[in-house]
């Protein structure tokens, strides 16, 4: 990952705020300076090389480093990996995350992690051993086993086992700290050596791809070892938290007879399994905000259904694996009953009349993903004017006591001629009519503009997949478009739109596509082009290269504005936690005293009102100003992780 | 000369041609070349109040960093040189660095340095961190960091004698919120136990490092503070500093007099 001046401030200021200074101080000059030995550190620090060594301890210890002994030289040699750096902005939501879909102690354990980096299980289970006791002795009975944190050795053993499985925690060895890219030449150094006797003809070459590509995804794949082992061995039964049920069991009913870890492992948390949780998370909201509240619901079910087996959002561009070949896909009843019970499946479906719909499209089956190109003739099957309108198809409206007719032919063409019942609001829904109406919410999102789910089989009432690359495709263009919408106005939008549309298009032809007057067209091209979004190429006509000889095409380059975006963001999150910082220093005296280990004891003599509310008030802005940075965060997630 | 001659020839030729060439981006209007406005209008986008998860995740965060900065491995040197309002003096980074942990006259902050009893409260700042608390993952460590992460086992040869260190979790479990410090807070059982807490975490840090010692320079300090205590216009007050006039001369003529009589 290359980073820009703004990455490499904010990877600072991050560790600065967390870790403290001296690690912040060597990160930045590593960052800038790149692969360092301590030698060289200290003339680029000009810190001693005591302090030196302590820091980057640090830093090791918070898995922010990578560091390599050549074997030859026994030099050793450190280098940043800010994406580890970064992902310290999202501690508060992936802990958030983590509370919500796995629990209170799973939470906990995470947390833990975060503030030692990485531990070994046996010094884990000591220390949460011994706990137990001490707070029991303490207050006895104030320590409610409801709070749900981690009471017990064992207890700690099956929700370590738990996260283990799920891939949230991940095992750490000393390669894991090596730069995978310098992984990934070492081995194709090696292969191409071994290969070198040979001619290397084209069929050998593929081979030692191959080979390449096999070596380091076992690499790779190291720190799930133990998951696999796990897996084999058939223990801890993964279980997801729902939400009002859940609760209840999850303080107390861990498996007694869980098979003990390993105590020697040492244990971290895997940044990129907790990625694909956050995005389910921002689709999820973002198919509520298109479609509704209980569409959202819905949606989230399917992904969290779908991705239990993804560990990472994007493939791996070392391995130059295509995308998940064999899709995963889910059933309609698998979902329902994934599906919490408290959500209100009835509500946020729209109602139409039957002569509106087109179930033959709305039910058409797709088992592959659409074309990017090919999207437009996608709906010619249909006859235009019989496309449904969105959010108004209930196909399954009444179709309660005749499920198993529509599941042979799920067009439902027998359906349309029938009157529609009366329903009954209190009765309690019958679980068949709450499959329909589930149903209804899959349509809806198979529907929808941004495609969020594909229909693309019928077993079980009906098989659906996400097309992951394609909607985060589209959903990174609803963001950019956002963001240019809010930068240069709705004219603004509708020229870069047109350019996406048509590629590169003359200066002449733009006024008369945009339907704007040319002097506007021109200001909001110059400046979409200072901001970098758009550019002009010039292309002469004959060799004398005038000016009115030349043709000017303008284009939208939509990599180049993605980066220069997030490097505003980049910025922008720079900012935030600068100004938070001196908002922080103009309050010192407070903080400080707020921190002091007496304040408790004697606060009547020290209290006053102007003091309490402007520590409240600073409480207020640095939420404020965090939940900018988070705010911002998702923007770079979806630009960049997702 | 020519060269001269040759620039003044092809400027006069360009300027001679007269008229402005067709070119696209000719829209034919001049371009407003008036000053901008010195503070134009602009709409301050305002932040969409946050989610309960947004909230939490904030909450969550801020735990977090009150917990590191708790642990031993957490290293501060807030100077004064590191104000973030003042006016950056760009020394470079190089230069600031080598003050790092540096004590001298020229690092002190003349209203702080001072050692007050109040002052063992405030949480000790840290230039290094502490490894000695910290079981740590050897084999995860470059060799050369491994006697400043791990000097005592580095200085043991012998691999029995060295004894583990025991990871020990950390304490703080919530944030310090407003009601809690200031002492807003209504439900009393729960500030009693966290003065619990509280007394038992001083009691150990104390306990350690030479608690009584301080304890002794903070009573020192009290007596002091009271012997000096201007509570009612203390002892120095100018205007009755000779009680009264009168009365001096009065009481010094009686003792005169009783001086003279004995």
């Amino acid at each position: 990952m290359l980073v820009t001046k703004h990455a490499a401030e904010l990877c600072a200021l991050l560790v600065n705020d967390l870790y403290g200074e001296l690690p912040s101080r060597i990160l930045i000059t590593l960052l800038t300076k790149g692969r360092s030995t301590i030698a060289q550190l200290v003339q680029h620090t000009s810190l001693t090389p005591r302090h030196l060594r302590n820091g980057l301890a640090v830093l090791i210890q918070q898995n922010l480093l990578y560091h390599h002994t050549n074997p030859d030289t026994n030099v050793i040699s450190y280098e940043a990996n800010p994406g580890a750096c970064y992902n310290l902005v999202r501690s508060g939501k992936i802990l958030e995350i983590v509370d919500r879909q796995h629990g209170t102690a799973e939470r906990e354990l995470v947390q833990t992690l975060m503030l030692l980096g990485h531990a070994r299980i046996a010094d884990l289970s000591q220390a949460f051993g011994s706990r137990a006791p001490k707070a029991n002795g303490h207050t006895n009975g104030n320590h409610d086993s409801h709070n749900g944190l981690i009471e017990s050795e064992n207890h700690l053993n099956s929700v370590l086992g738990r996260l283990l499985r799920a891939e949230i925690i991940e095992t750490v060895r000393p390669d894991s700290f090596r730069n995978p890219t310098d992984v990934h030449r070492e081995i194709e150094d090696d292969v191409l050596k071994t290969a070198l006797g040979e001619k290397t003809a084209s069929k050998n070459k593929a081979e030692s791809q191959r080979q390449i590509i096999d070596r380091f995804r076992t690499f790779r794949d190291q720190g799930k070892m133990l998951k696999r082992q796990l897996d084999a061995t058939g223990g801890f039964v993964s279980k997801r938290r729902k939400l009002e049920n859940g609760r209840a069991q999850n303080g107390h009913t861990y498996d007694e007879d869980a098979p003990q870890l390993n105590p020697n492992v040492v244990v971290r948390l895997n940044h990129e399994r907790c990625l694909v949780e956050l995005r389910n998370q921002r689709l999820a909201g973002f198919a509520a905000d298109m479609l509704g509240e209980v569409t959202g619901e819905v949606y989230r079910a399917v992904l969290d259904l779908l991705t239990t087996n993804f560990s990472r959002c994007r493939p791996d561009v070392l391995l130059d694996e295509e995308t998940i070949s064999q899709q995963v896909a889910v059933t309609t009843v698998d979902i329902l009953e994934h599906l919490d019970e408290s959500i209100n499946v009835q509500s946020g479906i729209g109602k139409a009349s039957k002569d509106k719909i087109d179930s033959e499209s709305a039910e058409r089956v797709r088992t592959t993903p659409p074309d990017e190109d090919y999207d437009s003739d996608d709906s010619d099957a249909a006859p235009p004017g019989r496309r449904p309108v969105l959010r108004t198809f209930d196909i399954g409206d009444d179709d309660d006591d005749d499920f198993g007719e529509d599941d042979e032919n799920s067009a439902g063409a027998t359906n349309g001629d029938r009157e529609t019942k009366v329903k009954f609001e209190g009765s309690a829904p019958p679980k068949d009519t709450r499959l329909s109406q589930l149903r209804q919410h899959l349509l809806l999102l198979t529907e929808s503009k941004h495609q969020f789910i594909r229909h693309c089989g019928t077993f079980g009432r009906g098989q659906w997949t996400v097309d992951f690359t394609q909607l985060m495709e589209r959903l990174r263009e609803t963001e950019l478009d956002a963001m240019i919408e809010q930068c240069h106005g709705r004219h603004g939008l509708r020229l870069t739109r047109i350019l996406r549309e048509k590629g590169k298009l003359d200066e002449k032809m733009l006024p008369s596509a945009a339907l704007m007057k040319k002097g506007d067209v021109q200001g909001k091209m110059l400046a979409m082009q200072m901001a970098g979004l758009v550019d002009v190429q010039e292309v002469p006509r004959d060799n004398s290269r005038l000016a009115n000889r030349t043709l000017f095409f303008w284009f939208f380059d939509k990599e180049r504005s993605q980066t220069q975006a997030l490097d505003d963001i980049y910025k922008a999150m720079v900012r935030c936690l600068q100004t938070l910082q001196v908002e922080r220093h103009k309050e010192r005296n407070i903080l400080s005293f707020v921190e002091r280990k007496d304040v408790q004891g004697k606060e009547e003599e020290v209290m006053t009102a102007e003091h309490y509310n402007k520590y409240n008030m600073h409480l207020e802005v640095q939420s404020k100003l965090l939940g900018q940075v988070m705010k911002l965060d998702e923007l770079v997630a979806v630009l960049r992780d997702y | 000369m020519s060269r001269g001659g040759r620039g003044g020839g092809r400027g006069g030729r360009g300027g001679g041609r007269g008229g402005r060439p067709n070119v696209p981006w000719d829209t034919g209007d001049e371009p407003d070349a008036r000053p901008s406005e010195l503070f134009p209008p602009y709409l301050v986008p305002t932040q969409k109040a946050l989610s309960i998860a947004e909230k939490r995740g904030i909450q969550h965060l801020l735990l977090l960093r009150h917990q590191i900065h708790g642990g031993p491995l957490y290293t501060s040197k807030r100077t004064s040189l590191n104000d973030p309002t003042a006016p950056r003096k760009l020394y470079g980074q190089a230069q600031m660095n080598a003050r790092y942990d540096v004590k001298n006259k020229a690092s002190l902050d003349p209203f702080t340095a001072v050692p007050t009893y109040s002052s063992k409260f405030v949480r000790e700042e840290r230039a290094l961190p502490d490894w000695t608390q910290r079981p740590v993952c050897r084999e995860l460590f470059p060799t050369e960091l491994l006697d400043i992460i791990d000097a005592a086992a580095a200085a043991s040869t012998t691999p029995g004698t060295y004894k583990r260190r025991r990871l020990e979790l950390t304490n703080i479990s919530a944030l310090p919120s407003a009601e809690e410090a200031f002492g807003m807070e209504g439900d009393d059982e729960g500030q009693g136990r966290n003065l619990l807490e509280r007394l038992d975490a001083m009691k150990d840090e104390d306990g350690v490092e030479g608690g009584e010692l301080e304890d002794e320079e903070g009573m020192e300090e009290e007596e002091q503070d009271e012997a000096y205590d201007d509570e009612d216009a203390g002892d120095y007050d100018a205007e009755n500093y000779f009680d009264n006039g009168d009365e001096f001369g009065e009481d010094y003529g009686d003792e005169g007099d009783g001086e003279g009589t004995f």
